[in-house]
């Protein structure tokens, strides 16, 4: 996870080494040509005996102001780094990582079993297939409309299969591009506000309070029931909005979601809604924004089979984009993503879709029911634990994550104490935004005696 | 500029009452305004309301579309037209084409002129010179043609270069404006190709029509109930021109196989692998994913820069003594999603070259981004976008000192779709140029494994590269990898920006934003790839298409024609001097049924070639070659 060294030693060193290589490496019968203009090049060279930062080489291209902008490193990573430093200083701790929402249970036979057999077709000349269609194979997209949208009126040809929702929220930046507006959840997963500012939607970052400029911050608290009071949020082109809730674990109800569209169509603005977690909701709560009438015409949403199948690395999602969404001017939005799906990706892999669509089979479903079933056994593990240390505990409830309050301390302080103290890796809330101070997410994925063994060390921790 | 040409129009119309002129000069200048129109925009789509003539007697509306304008609809007002009827009209409008092309003019206009359209329509695709008018109207009426077609009314015209596709049904009737364009007319109007002109990529195929039959039928219900966000549309794509290459030739193929239903077709369009990924490969892919359904196989997120076996075994399968190492490798799912992530990357700002005939996803990513100006047609080109044109007259490399200066030069070597690998020389003066003006090579290698002399197969084999380049590469035409996605790009230490800030840091955090890494299965088939036997597989599908490219080359050269490619890369490039690429696609297809791509479509400096693809069974590869050798082509 970690990648990038310090540059600025290693440089000047390696250009130096690689232009040996590259001489070393020159075809003796076109030496005389590449001695000329090695020569130039050596020259330069030359001159770099001392790694300094005036004589090392750098091209006249300014670099993106809209990447400058963006803060330390994305979260993950950073807590990637934070353990790998963590299993440094502690070789011998038996470290558990209830941190970055990752899938740890096996992928049901039925859905691997239909990859391998996939894979394996690609070696024989009736199974072999070459590119497939940008927007995912008909038999997936119609499987994934009747499973999921059956009666809402989304159709096959409303939805467009991916590499997973990460890889879409940034397609649908590049859609929509810099000049609109957009509004977020705060605290909110960090992908949406990231991509925002690398696609220069964006001002600069406010150190002050912590929050990017010309970014509507839509506060998701205890004290409004995780659900923005929207009398006071401004007009935006774009609201992100995710439910159930990464991180707080919140699902928002029909009603809350029957205002948002209306404060969609009033503002006429569009909703992205990502619904990654829609199998962990029980009861009546809308697992899909299109349960909500009239959400066709101001929503888009976006999912994906990671959390439901563990198909965290196997990659594969999908997002709906309704015929009936149009821009001001009556120019349906599904056109223009089409437009940007063809043009800068080529389909998600077919042996994932494969998956997929065993996936959606009476088995599969079946099968990821159980999965799912089984991290939120987890969840209520985790929420019992903290509530019985007399912590105040969100979420949990129709997602795999568990929000725990923390009142007045700062999120990385309990971070770091929990990992010191008990070698469990959890995420700061405050990385999800200023109104994640305080609190710490517990993700649920973990094999059951992790889970249960962290508990044990949370308990010994708190008790 | 719509205002000022509604007040220039209106001025127009003021003048015309104050001294009234004659009937044959108001034609003319009407006719002249719409020729400029035509002239700066370039027109999808003309004269289309033509639909309602029969309604409208001797008056109809006439509508230019294009494809850059901001879909607004002006309907200038007629009094001619009943209120039902312009409502009907602007239904019909806003359902069919605002949608699609925009409307950037409509305006009301006697028969004749419409008449005078479809002449300057006729003519070609290069919209004639107004001196030619009056030969224009004349053709038109000379032609018998036209006429019978126009008599029942059913006219369909259609163009290769520029994809006009003009058409009028032939039943009109009032319940249902649309519904006759189907295949009843004795022009054949061509519903796939009307199609594909309006949806890009085909995906919706017959929404638009199905909505606009619903819609007509309850025409005043259907606008009250019309909803738009007030998100206004990225202006960046709306320059963007549509791309028809693929989709036409898919048209065309279709339109063939009616006509001719027991032919077999052979298809060298599309380079898409044929051949199956060798057993070793898919074996261990299979195996990868059978073991995710155990404890100790299974994982969840990899890293999105990719897998640290996978990213070690290409920085040493193909970077051997080059000095890239495994950090600088970043596996993706593929050159073309890496390239819009580059794009992410470099922002607006940058000013780009590309190679001119290229792979048309360079340019696109760049217009989508917002880098490039408008698309001019006089040129065919975009604004702010720098063409080099790569021909025999250059041995397929530009003309450097001609080149202007850009932050980017995309580069593709073995070139998509000439054919040509760029010589060490070549490669080395591309460095030097781009180190002098302090810009960075985004260097595509997709095809550096077809490479048989002693061309580079890396730009870093070039002194100095590592400081001014990123190259990129795939899979797919490696291994067989088009469906199952994996590339990657190497981001080398030493890249800096102007301001010493390392682009690989960057390309780092763009990775991990919007990105979550290669599925897990593709990188174990990658890594497989480059085992000792893996690699030695998927070199001999490799060997098998460059044997085809042999025989095709072959082919094409025995009919006396000149041939570039084929050597070094897996597409043929033939050359049809003074010809259009888009005929010598027509008259091969009709000669042989063998479909190839036409030069053009990938740019300007593409006219008069034809690509051929060698990705194809052998048996067809052999059957298209004695079809070829059977017929004269020049």
């Amino acid at each position: 996870m970690s990648v990038l060294p310090n540059h600025l030693v290693a440089t000047s060193l390696s250009s130096s080494t690689s232009t040996f290589f590259a001489q070393n490496s020159f075809d003796v019968v076109r030496t005389q040509v590449v001695s000329v203009s090695l020569k130039k090049v050596g020259v330069c060279k030359c001159v770099v005996t001392s790694p300094t930062d005036q004589t090392a080489y750098k091209t006249q291209v300014s670099r993106n102001e809209n990447i400058a902008k963006l803060q330390a490193g994305y979260l993950f990573p950073e807590i990637g780094r934070r353990k790998a430093a963590h299993m440094l200083k502690h070789p011998d701790a038996q470290v558990i990582s209830l941190g970055i929402g990752d899938t740890t249970e096996p992928i049901p036979e039925v859905i691997t079993s239909a990859m391998a057999k996939r894979a394996l077709a690609l070696s024989t000349v009736e199974g072999y297939s070459g590119y497939g269609a940008e927007q995912g194979e008909k038999q997936l997209r119609a499987r994934l409309s009747t499973t999921f949208y059956a009666n809402l009126g989304i159709e096959e040809d409303d939805i467009f299969v991916s590499d997973g929702a990460k890889s879409d929220i940034s397609r649908l930046q590049v859609l929509f591009g810099s000049n609109v507006t957009m509004a977020v959840q705060d605290p909110s997963y960090p992908a949406y506000v990231d991509s925002s500012v690398i696609m220069g939607q964006t001002g600069q970052f406010q150190k002050d309070v912590e929050k990017f400029a010309k970014i509507e911050y839509m506060k998701c608290t205890p004290e409004n029931d995780f659900f923005p009071e929207l009398s006071k949020v401004s007009r935006t082109d774009i609201i992100f909005f995710c439910s159930p809730n990464n991180p707080t674990g919140s699902a928002a109800s029909r009603e809350q979601l029957i205002q948002l569209v209306k404060f969609a169509k009033d503002n006429g603005s569009i909703i992205i809604y990502d619904s990654a977690y829609a199998m962990y909701v029980s009861g009546d709560t809308p697992k899909s924004i299109f349960e909500i009438p009239g959400a066709k015409e101001v929503a888009i949403e976006t999912a994906s089979f990671s959390k439901y199948a563990g198909f965290t690395g196997v990659r594969l999602g999908w997002t709906v984009v309704p015929k009936e969404l149009k821009y001001s001017d009556g120019f349906p939005v599904a056109k223009d993503f089409n437009r940007i799906v063809c043009t800068g990706f080529n389909g998600a892999s077919n042996i994932a879709q494969a998956g997929g669509l065993a996936c959606l089979s009476p088995e599969g479903l079946e099968a990821m029911h159980e999965v799912v079933g089984f991290y939120k056994e987890n969840t209520q593990i985790i929420v019992d634990t903290f509530t019985s240390l007399g912590f105040k505990v969100y979420g949990g409830k129709h997602a795999p994550y568990v929000w725990v309050h923390f009142p007045g301390q700062s999120s990385w302080d309990v971070f770091s104490e929990i990992l010191e103290k008990t070698h469990v890796v959890t995420t700061p809330g405050s990385g999800f935004g200023p109104a994640g101070e305080g609190f710490v997410r517990v993700s649920a994925f973990g094999h059951r005696d992790n889970v249960l063994e962290a508990c044990r060390r949370f308990k010994e921790l708190y008790k | 500029m719509e205002k000022k040409m509604e007040m220039e129009m209106e001025k127009e119309k003021e003048k015309e009452k104050d001294r009234k002129p004659t009937t044959e000069e108001v034609r003319g200048r009407q006719m002249q305004k719409i020729c400029n129109l035509m002239r700066r925009h370039r027109f999808l789509l003309v004269g289309l309301l033509l639909l309602a003539i029969r309604s409208l007697e001797s008056h109809v509306l006439l509508g230019l579309f294009s494809t850059e304008n901001r879909h607004t609809i002006q309907l200038l007002s007629d009094r001619r037209i009943c209120p039902e009827r312009r409502k009907l009209l602007m239904t019909f409008h806003h359902e069919e084409f605002s949608s699609s092309c925009g409307i950037k003019y409509a305006a009301s206009m006697p028969l004749d002129y419409c008449l005078y359209v479809v002449a300057l329509a006729l003519n070609g695709g290069n919209f004639p010179r107004l001196s030619n008018m009056k030969n224009m109207y004349l053709f038109l009426r000379s032609n018998g043609d036209i006429k019978k077609a126009w008599k029942k009314k059913a006219l369909s015209l259609k163009f290769d270069e520029d994809m006009i596709t003009f058409c009028v049904a032939q039943n009109y009737t009032k319940s249902c404006l649309f519904a006759p364009l189907t295949s009843s007319s004795t022009h054949n109007t061509n519903l796939d190709s009307i199609m594909s002109m309006f949806s890009t990529c085909n995906f919706m195929p017959h929404t638009i029509l199905s909505q606009s039959r619903a819609s007509l039928k309850t025409p005043n219900e259907r606008l009250d109930t019309v909803r738009c966000t007030k998100v206004v549309r990225n202006v960046n794509l709306e320059k963007l021109r549509h791309n028809y290459l693929f989709p036409e030739i898919e048209a065309r193929e279709l339109e063939h196989m009616k006509k001719y239903p027991d032919a077999n077709i052979i298809r060298l369009g599309i380079g898409d692998t044929t051949e199956p990924i060798p057993d070793i490969i898919t074996s261990n892919m299979a195996e990868y994913a059978l073991a995710l359904s155990t404890r100790k196989g299974y994982k969840g997120y990899g890293a999105e820069q990719g897998n640290k076996a996978l990213r070690k075994a290409i920085a040493e399968s193909f970077y051997k003594d080059l000095g890239v190492k495994d950090a600088e490798v970043f596996v993706s799912d593929g050159s073309q999603c890496d390239i819009s992530r580059l794009q992410l990357l470099l922002g607006s700002s940058v000013s780009v070259a590309v190679q001119d005939p290229n792979f048309p996803a360079y340019m696109d990513s760049s217009v989508i981004i917002g880098q490039a100006g408008d698309f001019l047609d006089e040129t065919l080109k975009y604004k702010n976008i720098e063409y080099m044109t790569c021909g025999p007259h250059n041995n397929f490399f530009p003309d450097l000192s001609t080149t202007s200066r850009t932050d980017i030069i995309f580069f593709c070597s073995p070139n998509n779709p000439t054919g040509h690998a760029a010589s060490r020389e070549q490669l080395t003066q591309l460095v030097e140029f781009a180190r002098k003006n302090g810009s960075i090579i985004v260097y595509d290698s997709a095809y550096s494994v077809y490479i048989t002399d002693e061309s580079p197969r890396s730009i870093y084999e070039i002194p100095g590269a590592r400081e001014c380049a990123i190259e990129i590469s795939s899979f797919s035409k490696i291994a067989g990898f088009t469906g199952v996605r994996l590339g990657w790009t190497v981001v080398p230490d030493e890249l800096y920006y102007a301001n010493k800030v390392p682009v690989i840091n960057d390309f780092d955090r763009i990775v991990c934003t919007c990105f979550n890494g290669a599925s897990s299965i593709a990188q174990a088939g990658g890594l497989a790839c480059l085992s000792p036997d893996g690699f030695k597989a998927v070199t001999s599908v490799v060997d098998y298409y460059m044997e085809n490219a042999k025989i095709l080359v072959e082919t094409f050269s025995s009919l006396g024609l000149v041939v570039y490619g084929g050597v070094n890369a897996p597409y043929v490039w033939v050359h049809f001097p003074g010809s259009r690429s888009w005929d010598k696609f027509s008259e091969i297809l009709k000669k042989t049924h063998i479909i190839t791509v036409p030069g053009s479509g990938f740019g300007p400096g593409g006219e008069g070639y034809i690509r051929v693809t060698a990705f194809g069974q052998r048996e067809n590869i052999l059957e298209a070659s004695k079809r070829l050798r059977t017929i004269y082509l020049s």
